[in-house]
Order: structure tokens, then C-alpha cells, then sequence
């Protein structure tokens, strides 16, 4: 019907030529069309479209339907036919209990390990997207460029935000964060405890972020120094039901601290999960002591709204430009600073600055695809094993077609059919899966120290996109099956008894049981690598002993002395040493190093760990040739070291010797060269052999070592193993706790403190663990619903060649060679795909394991044997099944 | 078959004596807003008008074709006798019952 009034909305027009009963529609689009002529002259085109619309839409109703439904015969015949299917369908699913649980399980295992993954990477990719502003803040990120190599990280210089305020227009506001280390607090009338992320701020980071100020004026609570905002939760936990306005308490044993305001906790997915804000106050050690210092970073970032419509990168020339004038001003020098913006949303995505933030570690978007990945892959062996067990059936439905298209089903009806039994068994496997999923979020948060709420899953966003999604699955699995098994020609089939070989679809099947065994294969030896490589990392000879050793830190180093000399009467402590650092550890210095001079291009980076005489005794560091540096070499480093006299002396490590080119160890004893540090040119009087100084991620770094006790703030007490441990523990613990009353005590065992620097490691290992069983598990489910198949399908066969005195092995091999065969293909493919795979993992670490043959060789062995129990499990049984049962019925 | 005369119906079925000759959906609901004062949707005037015609009060026909309202012809309505015995029997009835009520004075 071409003819209407022109610009009406013609998809309304052609829903209503769909709905309305053929017998009314002239009519009523006739009043329609004449009702929407008389709405156009009287209020417009656009107003009269709407109306149109709405008429449309009413006209919807019973009375104009109903004529469908009464005068269509076919209308109940329908709902006759649905219902009888339905019935069919349980029916057919009631008998055939094993397909349907294998189905059932499968999918829902699928469907709940994608389900999770989803909210797990929906939970990454939300992180600080909740504030209002976001997409106009940005982090201002400090750029250190030597010799093209950038070094980057998120604290800026004190007197960058002060200067970005007034120099840069396109700027509305600058927020400053200081997040500080755990720190000593104490509430009146409480013990004193330590309390972690505290954020220092001012009122422009308060007011840019959605912190939700509840009691408290936003624009006043942090304007004055000593002012803090406490969190809900840590208000009642400071301060219990109590009235917290106004209330104080003592903030590292010296200031003072008003609370002048109350937030409500933050969501977890933020990268500043502060519990308090603190306002800034002068006597902060590190403000006062760099507040115009263009040079120096400690760790404050600045944070910046920009006006709406400002490019961040159109602002890069302006910000280098501050930079240019403040600090680059040294043409000798090669180092240059400068800052870039960096995106909100951004910053938990990218871990190469400097790890993301303080406080929460960023996550590669790898890691997103990689799981995105897993999770798809897992569901797609479970999609396999759904087509591949109605595949499998189609063959034993062969009669029901045909008698049903002999009584004059169509094949559409037919695909119907077999498309609602599959969305059916999709439709309770979603609802399975998301009852699993929500049971098993608490075990991934506790696994990945998450905050997931697991009621995330019931809001309409995920419902929908999970509903859509299954749809698809359900429409994706189900069509194949669905137009294979209603294929089927009902003269051929009623005529011939013998079910027919059906090669097409049985190509597919083992295609896809190779797919499924290449992907299972794989993610066996992926897990064997990674395995290998985590206990690579706990287990590495790191050049230095690492057990039996505890480190405490000396919040005042003046009293190291003494501390040593109480805790050394303990009978198992067998030596003290007092460093920056323990090797490894975090916190050791950087600098740059040079034969002749330290602004020559070709200048290397060299770590310092500060450390007293005991240092390489306690971790048994080799000393190659020359001496250790004992304390009396203390008294020629000092902060204000005069260049020349006395001389520096330092021990260093082959890598240093190695860079710099001096040859053999001992070659190098007595060579001189320049170092950063207030250009020093010490003595080389000992080298040590090489030791991790840092995660195994990264190859060893040139390194000094030299006393410096100004920096011994840490102690490192090896002791004697056996028992009584326990009490000279908390011995030490007493000394300490004598000598530094009003701190509190905190002791780790190093080896634990060096397991925790592969953490994002090995909660990723676990969790890939879980799916990577999980999809071998469903890849087996498969197989075994084939092999239980094939074997009732043989049954006449086997009996047969049984009476014709087949032995039992033989009927074994018989049933399992064909799936052997696959499962042996799938390994050849899956070899090459993991070897590149892992290769490119290992890449990552500067130590890693190399991939050996026998690895191969082991998942080899391991999948052969597990398909092999898989399907002889079934092959056993059938031939072990009295010909007699099996032939006497025809 | 149910004869009864509801409100809605009766409202209808008096605007298409009114509209007397060209009663269908468009002019029964021009008459029913202008003497009612009140908003009515299209699709109920049509679904009243089917209910009216299948309890024997209305009589319908199609009318015939023209360029106009893209070509698609009217269902045009007619009273029955029986339809318009029904109203004016309702009508009749009221004035017996007001007449039967005592005049207040407010």
C-alpha cells in the first residue's frame, strides 16, 4: 500500500499493516490517515507524526486483535502445538538423562565462567568512572626523559599544581593527593594502631571527585591546616556511635587532627580508595622541605579538571613550556622533565606508569583480553559439546522426523522444534550459571582481592546484555543441529531401519573434538609453564640467602646501636645488619653513573643500596675480589660529601664492572669513576657477584653498595632455625618495642616479603588454574557423551563380534582408537600454539623458565590419559555386555 | 447475546444518530469531543463502534472508494431500529426515574 499522506512515520504505518487483521485494516488506516491530515493542518508535521504514533500503538488492543485470534483456526492449533512440544520436549529430556545433564552441566559451566569473567572485566573497566567529571579530569603524569629513555611516573613536583593553576587558562581547577604509608594513629582513649590509605588533599581534589561529603561543608572542611574528613566506616571505627563533628585525635604522635567532615565510603572501584582525607599542613616533612623544588618528586600527584571541550593534549605545549623555564634550563644536561595528561579512566589500565597509582595496582588490558579470551574459549568447548551430542542424536531422531513430516509437518515447524529444545536446555543452564556465578563471586574477590558485589548481576544492565547474549548462544548452537536433524527424508528413513551414516555432520563432529582437545591441550600446557614459572620465581637461587632472615624497620636510626646490642644477647639471633633495604626489596636508589662525565649522553643508571659491614655476612653475598666496605668508610659519605677527600670507598657488582668496562674483578679494585649523588667519585675497593636486586621481572641492574647511616633505616636479623623461635621473636619484639615506645612493631621473613613481589602473578595463576581445569573438565564431559553414544550405537556389533570371539582388549581398542586418534591431532596442533603462546608470556620476565620438550611430553601423557579413561570408561562396559542381552532383542 | 447499553456506548451511539449520514471513526469522534467536551482516542471510538454493531445496535457498510485519506474506504455506521428502540427506551426510563425524584433546592 503505497499510498499515504508523505511524511509519516513509516515504520509505525508498517507495524500497524502487520498487526491489524486484514478485514479491519482499511478502515482504520483510512480514519488514521484522515485523523493525521486534520493533526498536520491544525498543529504541525512533527506533532501530528507523534499522534500518529500513539494512535498506532493503541490500536494495538484486544478488539482489533481478537479478530485474529477468533477467526484464524490455526490460532489454537498452535498453542495445541506448542504445548504438545513442550510436553515432547520434557518428555524426550526426562528420558534421555545423561544427554540432558552432560548438556546441562556443560553450558551452565560455560555460561557461568563467562558470566564471571564479564563481571570481573565490567568491574576493571569501571574503575573511577563514577564520578560526574569524569571524563574531563586527568592525572598530570611526570615525564624524566634521559638520553630518549622515558621514565615516568604520577608525583608531581610541589610547585607544579600552584603553577598549572595559574599559567594554563584551559584549567578550571588543580586537585592535589598525597596518599600516605600506613601511619600511627591514636583516638583518645584507644590504643594507638596503625591506619592505611590516608590521602592528603585540598578542597580542589574534594570538590573535582565525587567524594560525598555528608556532615561537613565541602568548601571549608580541608581549607585549614590539620583538618581531616573521615570516611563512614572509619568514623565509626575510631570513634564508635559517637558524634564524630568536631572530635580529635593524634595523627603520627605529633599532630593533632580536627575531624571537620564525614563521607560516605567510597566504591571499591576508584584507584584513590581513601579512608581519610587529610588536609595539607606545613609541617608535613616533605612539603616544606621541597616546596620549590622543580627537581624533586615525593609522591603527591596533581590532579586537573579541565574546562569542557579542552583537548589534553592540546595543553602538553603549555605544560613543557612551565617545565622549559622551571627546570630545563641546564643545557649541559640531557635529562629533561616535562609532564603529560593522563586520562581518569585511564589509570587503572595502564601499569606502566609506574605501577598505576599508590595505593591500587593497575591491570594490564592483556590480562582483560587474555580472561575475555579464556572465558569465550571455555564457552565455545561447551557450545561444542552441545553440537556434538545433538549431532550425534539427529541420527537417533531419524524416525521421529519422519513420521512426523509423514503426517504433514513442515521443516520449519521441524527447526522450530528442535531450536526450542535447545533454547530450553540454554534457557535452565543460564539460570544455573547465574546462580553459579553468583555463589562463586565471593571466590573471586577473596582470589583476586576484589570488591565485585555479586548483586551486580541482578540490575537491569547485566540481566539484559546476559539475556541478548544467550540468545545468541542459544540461536548460534542450537540452528545447526536443529537443520540437521530435520533434514532427514521420511521415506528413506521409515523404509530402511538401519540409521543411515550421516558424513557431513560427522566430519563436523570430530573437527570440533579436535578444536576442543587443541584448546584443552593448550591451556594444559599454558598451566604447566605458568606453574613451572611461579615456582621459578619462589625458588630461584637470587644470589643471596633468603631464609630465616626477618626485617624490621627503625622509624630512628640513632638508636640502631643499641637495639643491636640487646637483641644479639638473644640466644638465636645470630647477626644484625642495618641497610636502606634488604636485596630485592623495595626502596633501593637510582642514579646515574659515567668514567668521566655525569651529563654525557652515555651515562648508565646504577642502583645504591646503602648498608653497614655485616650487610653481605647476613645474606651471604660472594665477594669476588677486594674487601667489603666496613663502617669506617661510613665517615667519607655524608650528604655533603667534599668530591675529593677522604675518599668514598664501594663495593660493586660484576654487572657495574661489566657496563663500565673494567675488565676482570680485580682488575677493577681501585678504579674511580662519577656517580649522581653530589658528585661523588668513590673508589671501587670489592666486588660482589651478581644478586636479584629486584623481581625477577627485571635483569640486574648495575649496583653499589656503601655505608650511609644516615639512610640504616631498616634491620635485617638473621636467625638461628630450631625451636624457641617463637620466643625470641617476641623478644625482639620487646627490645624494640623499649626503644621506640610510641611506634608500633612490625616484623615480615623475607622470604615472604620477596614471595609477595609476584602477587598480580599469582592470583592470575590461580584463577586461570580454575578456568583452565574447568574447560579440560567440559572437553572430557564431551567426549564422554560421544563415547557413551557411539557405544550404545555399536551395541549389535559388539555383540556380534563378541560371539565371533573378539576379546575384551580388542573391543577396547575397537571403541577407543577413533577418539584417540583426535585427541592425538588436537595435541599436534595444540604443541605449536602453546610453545608460541607461553613464549610470548615468558617474554615478560627477565628470569624465566626455559619451555622444555618434556613439558609437551607430560600434557601429551596427561590428555592421551584422561580422553583414553574418558572414553574406555564407556568402551569397558560395552564390551562387557553379555552378547545375549544385547542381540536377543531386534 | 448480551444487549446491554453501556455508558461509553450509549455516548457513542447517540453522536452516530447525531452524525446521522456520515457516521465512522474521524466525524463520531469530532462529535462526540465537541458535544462531550472530552478527549477520546480513535481506537476506542472504533472499538466501541465493532461492540455496538456486534450487539445488533449498529448496522455498518463500507463506503465507497475516493482519493481521499489515501484511498482506503470508510466503514460507514447506521442506527438499527433495534438501536435506536434501546436508546430511546433508555432515555424514557430516566425521565420517569427523574421525575420520580423529589426536587431539591440548594
Amino acid at each position: 500500500m503505497e499510498n499515504h499522506p508523505s511524511p509519516i512515520p513509516k515504520w509505525a504505518n508498517r507495524f500497524l499493516e502487520w498487526y491489524c487483521p486484514p478485514e479491519l485494516l482499511e478502515e482504520v488506516q483510512g480514519d488514521l490517515y484522515e485523523s493525521y491530515e486534520l493533526h498536520q493542518q491544525e498543529v504541525g508535521t512533527r506533532k501530528a507524526n507523534r499522534r500518529f504514533i500513539l494512535e498506532v500503538l493503541r490500536f494495538c488492543n484486544y478488539s482489533t486483535l481478537k479478530s485474529h485470534l477468533q477467526n484464524r483456526r490455526s490460532f489454537q492449533i498452535q498453542i495445541d502445538m506448542i504445548i504438545h512440544n513442550l510436553r515432547f520436549i520434557f518428555r524426550r529430556l526426562a528420558k534421555q538423562k545423561l544427554h540432558t545433564s552432560l548438556h546441562i552441566v556443560g553450558l551452565s559451566m560455560g555460561l557461568s565462567v563467562c558470566l564471571l569473567i564479564g563481571l570481573f572485566i565490567n568491574n576493571e573497566l569501571s574503575f573511577d568512572q563514577y564520578h560526574k567529571k569524569a571524563t574531563q579530569i586527568y592525572r598530570v603524569n611526570q615525564v624524566w626523559e634521559d638520553n630518549s629513555e622515558k621514565m615516568v611516573g604520577y608525583g608531581t613536583p610541589a610547585p607544579v599544581p600552584a603553577a598549572l593553576a595559574e599559567e594554563i587558562p584551559e584549567i578550571e581547577s588543580v586537585g592535589i593527593a598525597y596518599p600516605q604509608s600506613e601511619k600511627i594513629i591514636e583516638v583518645p582513649g584507644k590504643e594507638r594502631f596503625k591506619q592505611e590509605h590516608i590521602l592528603m588533599a585540598n578542597t580542589g581534589l574534594l570538590q573535582m571527585f565525587d567524594f560525598k561529603v555528608i556532615k561537613g561543608n565541602k568548601d571549608l572542611a580541608l581549607e585549614a591546616p590539620l583538618q581531616a574528613i573521615l570516611s563512614q566506616s572509619t568514623a565509626e571505627k575510631f570513634f564508635g556511635e559517637a558524634e564524630p563533628m568536631g572530635k580529635t585525635f593524634l595523627y603520627k604522635n605529633e599532630h593533632t587532627i580536627t575531624v571537620t567532615g564525614i563521607m560516605e565510603d567510597q566504591p571499591q572501584n576508584t584507584h584513590l580508595p581513601a579512608k581519610i582525607l587529610l588536609s595539607y599542613f606545613p609541617q608535613e616533612r616533605f612539603i616544606t622541605q621541597n616546596q620549590d623544588n622543580w627537581g624533586m618528586t615525593f609522591g603527591a600527584s596533581t590532579y586537573v579538571l579541565l574546562k569542557e571541550g579542552v583537548q589534553a593534549e592540546s595543553l602538553h605545549p603549555s605544560i613543557r613550556n612551565l617545565y622549559d623555564v622551571h627546570i630545563n634550563n641546564d643545557a649541559e644536561d640531557p635529562e629533561v622533565a616535562y609532564a603529560e595528561l593522563q586520562a581518569l579512566g585511564q589509570i587503572h589500565l595502564d601499569p606502566s606508569v609506574a605501577g598505576g597509582s599508590r595505593w591500587v595496582q593497575s591491570i594490564n588490558p592483556v590480562w582483560l583480553w587474555f580472561f575475555g579470551g579464556i572465558g569465550l574459549l571455555v564457552l565455545i568447548l561447551a557450545c561444542i559439546n552441545f553440537i556434538n551430542l545433538s549431532t550425534a542424536q539427529a541420527l537417533t531422531r531419524a524416525k521421529e522426523v519422519g513420521v512426523r513430516k509423514a503426517i504433514g509437518a513442515e521443516r520449519g515447524q521441524l527447526i522450530n522444534q528442535f531450536l526450542g529444545e535447545a533454547f530450553l536446555l540454554i534457557g535452565v543452564s543460564s539460570i544455573a550459571a547465574i546462580l553459579m556465578a553468583y555463589l562463586s563471586v565471593p571466590l573471586v574477590n577473596n582470589l583476586l582481592e576484589k570488591g565485585i558485589d555479586p548483586n551486580y548481576i541482578y540490575t537491569p544492565v547485566p540481566m539484559l546484555s546476559f539475556t541478548l547474549f544467550i540468545l545468541a548462544v542459544g540461536f548460534l548452537t542450537g540452528i545447526y543441529p536443529a537443520w540437521l536433524t530435520a533434514r532427514f527424508q521420511p521415506a528413506l528413513v521409515i523404509k530402511s531401519s538401519a540409521t543411515h551414516s550421516d558424513k557431513p555432520s560427522n566430519f563436523l563432529r570430530k573437527a570440533l573434538v579436535v578444536t576442543q582437545f587443541t584448546i584443552s591441550g593448550s591451556l594444559l600446557v599454558a598451566l604447566l609453564i605458568m606453574s613451572q614459572q611461579m615456582n621459578y620465581f619462589y625458588h630461584k637461587n637470587l644470589g643471596f640467602d633468603k631464609e630465616n632472615v626477618i626485617t624490621v624497620n627503625m622509624p630512628d636510626n640513632s638508636k640502631n646501636n643499641v637495639f643491636s646490642t640487646n637483641i644479639q644477647q638473644l640466644p638465636q639471633v645470630e647477626a644484625v645488619s642495618f641497610a636502606i633495604t634488604a636485596p630485592a626489596g623495595r626502596g633501593n636508589w637510582t642514579t646515574v653513573m659515567h668514567p668521566t662525565s655525569l651529563n654525557d649522553p652515555n651515562r648508565k643508571e646504577v642502583r645504591i643500596i646503602w648498608a653497614d659491614e655485616v650487610y653481605d655476612d647476613i645474606y651471604g653475598l660472594n665477594l669476588l675480589a677486594g674487601r667489603f666496605t666496613t663502617n669506617q668508610d661510613t665517615n667519607y659519605v655524608t650528604d655533603v660529601a667534599e668530591a675529593e677527600t677522604p675518599r668514598p670507598q664501594i663495593v660493586v657488582n660484576e654487572r657495574l664492572i661489566q657496563e663500565m668496562g673494567f675488565g676482570s674483578p680485580e682488575e677493577a679494585l681501585g678504579e674511580r669513576f662519577l656517580i649522581g649523588y653530589n658528585n661523588w667519585k668513590p673508589e671501587i675497593v670489592g666486588v660482589i657477584a651478581d644478586f636479584n636486586i629486584s623481581s625477577l621481572r627485571q635483569a640486574i641492574d648495575p649496583l653499589i653498595i656503601t655505608p650511609f647511616s644516615r639512610y640504616h633505616d631498616q634491620a635485617s636479623i638473621k636467625l638461628a632455625a630450631g625451636e624457641g623461635l617463637a620466643s625470641t621473636l617476641k623478644s625482639i619484639k620487646g627490645s624494640w618495642e623499649e626503644n621506640f615506645p610510641k611506634d608500633i612493631y612490625e616484623f615480615n621473613f623475607l622470604d615472604k616479603t620477596l614471595e609477595r613481589l609476584y602477587e598480580t602473578e599469582s592470583r592470575l595463576y590461580s584463577l586461570f588454574k580454575v578456568f583452565a581445569i574447568l574447560a579440560i573438565l567440559i572437553s572430557c564431559l564431551g567426549l564422554w557423551g560421544l563415547a557413551t553414544f557411539a557405544a550404545v550405537q555399536r551395541t549389535k556389533e559388539i555383540g556380534i563380534r563378541k560371539v565371533l570371539g573378539a576379546s575384551l582388549s580388542q573391543l577396547i581398542v575397537l571403541l577407543s582408537k577413533d577418539f584417540l586418534l583426535l585427541v592425538l591431532i588436537a595435541l599436534f596442533l595444540a604443541v605449536p600454539i602453546a610453545w608460541y603462546g607461553m613464549n610470548k608470556w615468558l617474554q615478560n620476565f627477565a628470569y624465566s623458565v626455559d619451555i622444555e620438550w618434556w613439558i609437551f611430553a607430560i600434557a601429551a601423557i596427561a590428555v592421551i590419559l584422561i580422553a583414553f579413561l574418558t572414553v574406555s570408561f564407556q568402551s569397558v562396559r560395552a564390551a562387557l555386555t553379555n552378547p545375549v542381552k544385547s542381540l536377543r532383542s531386534e | 447475546m448480551n444487549d446491554r447499553l453501556g455508558n461509553l456506548e450509549e455516548m457513542v451511539l447517540m453522536m452516530v444518530i447525531l452524525v446521522n449520514n456520515e457516521a465512522y471513526g474521524i466525524t463520531v469522534r469530532e462529535a462526540y469531543v465537541k458535544q462531550y467536551k472530552q478527549e477520546i482516542s480513535l481506537s476506542a471510538i472504533h472499538t466501541v463502534l465493532r461492540r455496538l454493531e456486534q450487539k445488533g445496535f449498529l448496522q455498518s457498510e463500507l463506503g465507497g472508494a475516493s482519493t481521499e485519506r489515501g484511498g482506503r474506504r470508510k466503514r460507514l455506521y447506521q442506527i438499527t431500529p433495534y438501536g435506536y428502540k434501546k436508546v430511546s427506551q433508555n432515555q424514557e426510563e430516566r425521565s420517569r426515574i427523574w421525575a420520580l425524584i423529589p426536587k431539591l433546592d440548594f
